[in-house]
């Protein structure tokens, strides 16, 4: 089996799947995203040491940009691991097949290279290589500096094998990998840390010409490819065993069993969150949001408190950020593949209301904790706005966001990938997401910032104190239309 | 549970169940046969009130089951894989039914010790596939453990013996007569020879409607292999084509 005939079965593998003309638009979506942010990329790049002249006047764009490549080859490892297909996904067929496995090794590693996270960044390098490294580097400076570059993109491809294998096998190692990197990026933005030492050093001599930053960097590539190879043929066998009677063993989840909650709601709960984190969609539009929502209080942090529109805004999206993905579809539709599982078993419409509604609370008060200590630190003026905000989802969206899963009638594909995937999605979701919007914003135009805030609070503790009596509607609805909810999730073609 | 129907009726498009007046004793156990699309997994569905009646109701100790929660701690019931929570392992699912009809931890885990016989090819533990992964076969036993694991006083069984190899086949039968006279049973399939031995009485579902019902004695198995054979001799006699 060649390369030609993998990437061949992958072509056909599309054109016949059932899904061909999803899969069809999804490519031309691609396409289009791919070109558009082609094009700005090598935009960004080209006009990099214009831009870098107009804000850092002082600073040399070319030592910058190299402080940061190591730091950029640690987000493109995290956004691989979360967004990139991983090698070997789809090797089963092949495994009874008289292929060595070094070599269906070497394809899986090659046509999972063919990819936008590989494509991108190199345009990217490519337009900074030209803009900001030809013209201070020499030739042979400028020679090692693409190759190095070179080594570390494929570095992050072989560091995505390797974190993808060690998830099989136990996700706490990457759990505890993805701790120390953010401790150690925590430490570097505090200028303790010594990526950017680690950075600067590689590519500043690299671009001056000195070799012995390229010899590490190229064992580096060695020893992380030798490893990612060994890791994948170690894989093979794991995907065998998926269809074999040998167990491929799951970690169990710490239940809230465990911490001390019994009850009908708090197992509706646990099957909530067990959902989420152990299917992919979900799974992966929760941790999107994590490094999303983080990114955006680091970078907008100082903007946010001087701005009250602003203010505003990114208030309500932060203390719903990491439950809006999934209560965006109203939450019962993630449950429609097994919604009769629950329709026959004793827990009665409220409950299921009830657990949704702690799972929402659970979500919001997670979002807020997880931007707390920067917001405190970078823009403690934005504390009384999250205050507020939080209270109006709880008291306000809560119930929209419930109300709204009581009439989705199309159950998730909760195994999709969440990327250019509109499954599931309605326009309905969609006007209420703006509506709940548009409220806080019409109030901050209609009577200022302060006042605003105190009737979104208050709105949130009206619409908190009156939840016994809109949960116990709310289940009345659901009651309603169990037959035509379940009939809706039993039609869709998943 | 006495399970009772009134002018129940389900219409699809080409397609009407009716069961006037269906009556079954609390404690007996009722097997269902009949071929594909006589209604079978759709009067199961209605008695477990998955899918709305288009007129009649079933009831349930007098209580129509669209209109009460109650019967449902004391019924459990298994149509199929659909009914699996394909991401949980099946020993997280066990405990999840368990407390959604608030059994205890120990309670589930003491009751799960009388099927470790049953369900053997996989670990009852801390760590093992989730169902998704499970062969079909297993994932239908995770399935019929967790309907009696409540031990509850209503069952449902759609096609149970389905994918189960000769030897669970067996044991299966076995839970089922633990339970036989405790609990009332229904319980439908296409394997004439198992449902016969477990079931106190069985009815011929035709076309949505029951055409016969009858307590089961030693004839039955002959009796409704000869009902079947009949349904398609007409075909197999007919003279070809000259």
């Amino acid at each position: 089996m060649t390369l030609l005939d993998a990437l061949r079965h992958q072509w056909t593998q599309q054109w016949r799947s059932t899904n061909w003309g999803r899969n069809l638009v999804t490519t031309i979506f691609l396409a289009i995203a791919a070109v558009y942010f082609g094009v700005l990329f090598v935009g960004l790049g080209w006009f990099y040491p214009d831009v870098v002249a107009e804000m850092t006047p002082e600073r040399d764009p070319l030592r910058l940009l190299n402080a940061y490549l190591l730091h950029g080859m640690v987000m493109l490892t995290v956004g691989r691991f979360v967004l990139q297909r991983s090698a070997g996904s789809a090797v089963r067929p092949y495994r009874s097949l008289p292929i060595p496995k070094g070599r269906l090794t070497r394809l899986l590693q090659v046509t999972s290279a063919l990819s936008l996270f590989n494509l991108l960044p190199l345009v990217l390098l490519g337009a900074l290589g030209a803009s900001t490294v030809g013209p201070s580097a020499s030739a042979v400076g400028m020679a090692y500096w693409a190759t190095g570059v070179l080594l570390v993109l494929i570095l992050s491809q072989f560091a995505n094998s390797l974190l993808r294998v060690a998830w099989d096998r136990n996700p706490s190692v990457v759990l505890g990998t993805a701790v120390l990197f953010a401790a150690g990026l925590g430490l570097d933005a505090l200028g303790l840390g010594s990526l950017r030492l680690a950075s600067a050093w590689c590519f500043d001599g690299l671009s001056t010409g000195r070799p012995l930053p390229l010899i590490v960097l190229a064992t580096g590539a060695v020893a992380a490819g030798w490893a990612a190879h060994q890791a994948l043929r170690t894989r093979l066998y794991a995907v065998g065993e998926e269809t074999s009677t040998g167990a491929r063993v799951t970690p169990r989840l710490t239940g809230l069993r465990e911490l001390g909650l019994k009850g009908q709601t708090a197992s509706l709960v646990q099957l909530s969150i067990m959902l989420i984190l152990r299917n992919k969609r979900p799974r992966q539009m929760l941790l999107l949001n994590v490094p999303l929502t983080i990114g955006l209080v680091v970078f907008m942090g100082p903007q946010l408190s001087g701005d009250p529109f602003l203010e505003m805004l990114f208030g309500f999206l932060l203390t719903a950020s990491l439950a809006s993905p999934y209560f965006q579809f109203g939450g019962l539709a993630w449950h429609g593949n097994h919604f009769d599982v629950l329709l026959a078993r004793p827990p009665i419409p409220r409950t299921l209301i009830q657990s949704q509604f702690a799972l929402f609370a659970g979500l919001c008060l997670c979002s807020v904790l997880t931007v707390l200590p920067i917001v405190a630190w970078q823009a403690p003026g934005l504390l009384d706005t999250l205050a507020a905000l939080l209270l109006y989802n709880l008291g306000v969206s809560a119930p929209a966001f419930l109300l709204l899963g009581t009439w989705n009638r199309t159950a998730l594909a909760v195994n999709q990938t969440a990327f250019f995937n509109h499954q599931g999605n309605t326009s309905l979701a969609m006007i209420s997401i703006a509506a709940l919007i548009t409220l806080p914003l019409t109030l901050f135009f209609g009577v200022g910032l302060e006042p605003a805030l105190w009737i979104l609070a208050g709105l949130g503790l009206l619409g908190l104190g009156t939840a016994p009596i809109w949960m116990r509607g709310l289940g009345r609805l659901l009651h309603r239309q169990r037959y035509t909810l379940a009939a809706g999730f039993r039609a869709t073609d998943l | 549970m006495h399970l009772t129907t009134d002018h129940l009726t389900k219409r699809y498009d080409n397609f009407e169940l009716s069961l006037p007046n269906l009556s079954i004793d609390a404690g007996t156990a009722f097997g269902l046969v009949g071929n594909n699309g006589a209604g079978k997994t759709t009067f199961l569905r209605l008695v477990l009130d998955l899918i709305r009646a288009d007129a009649g109701t079933v009831q349930l100790d007098g209580e129509a089951v669209a209109d009460t929660f109650d019967w449902k701690t004391r019924t459990g019931s298994y149509l199929g894989p659909s009914f699996l929570i394909d991401f949980l392992t099946p020993d997280e699912y066990w405990h999840f039914v368990g407390q959604t009809y608030d059994l205890s931890e120990a309670e589930v885990n003491d009751r799960l010790q009388s099927f470790t016989d049953f369900y053997v090819d996989e670990p009852i533990g801390d760590t093992t596939k989730y169902i998704r992964d499970l062969s079909t076969g297993n994932k239908n036993k995770a399935g019929l453990i967790a309907a009696l694991l409540p031990e509850p006083d209503l069952l449902v069984f759609d096609e149970p013996f389905a994918s189960l190899d000769p030897r669970s086949q067996i044991q299966l039968k076995e839970l089922l007569q633990e339970r036989r006279g405790d609990a009332t049973m229904l319980i439908s399939s296409h394997d004439l020879g198992h449902v016969t031995d477990v079931s106190d009485r069985i009815a011929i579902l035709e076309a949505g409607e029951i055409v016969r019902d009858e307590p089961t004695d030693p004839d039955t198995l002959e009796d409704l292999t000869t009902y079947f054979r009949d349904t398609i001799r007409p075909k197999e006699t007919e003279p070809a084509e000259a």
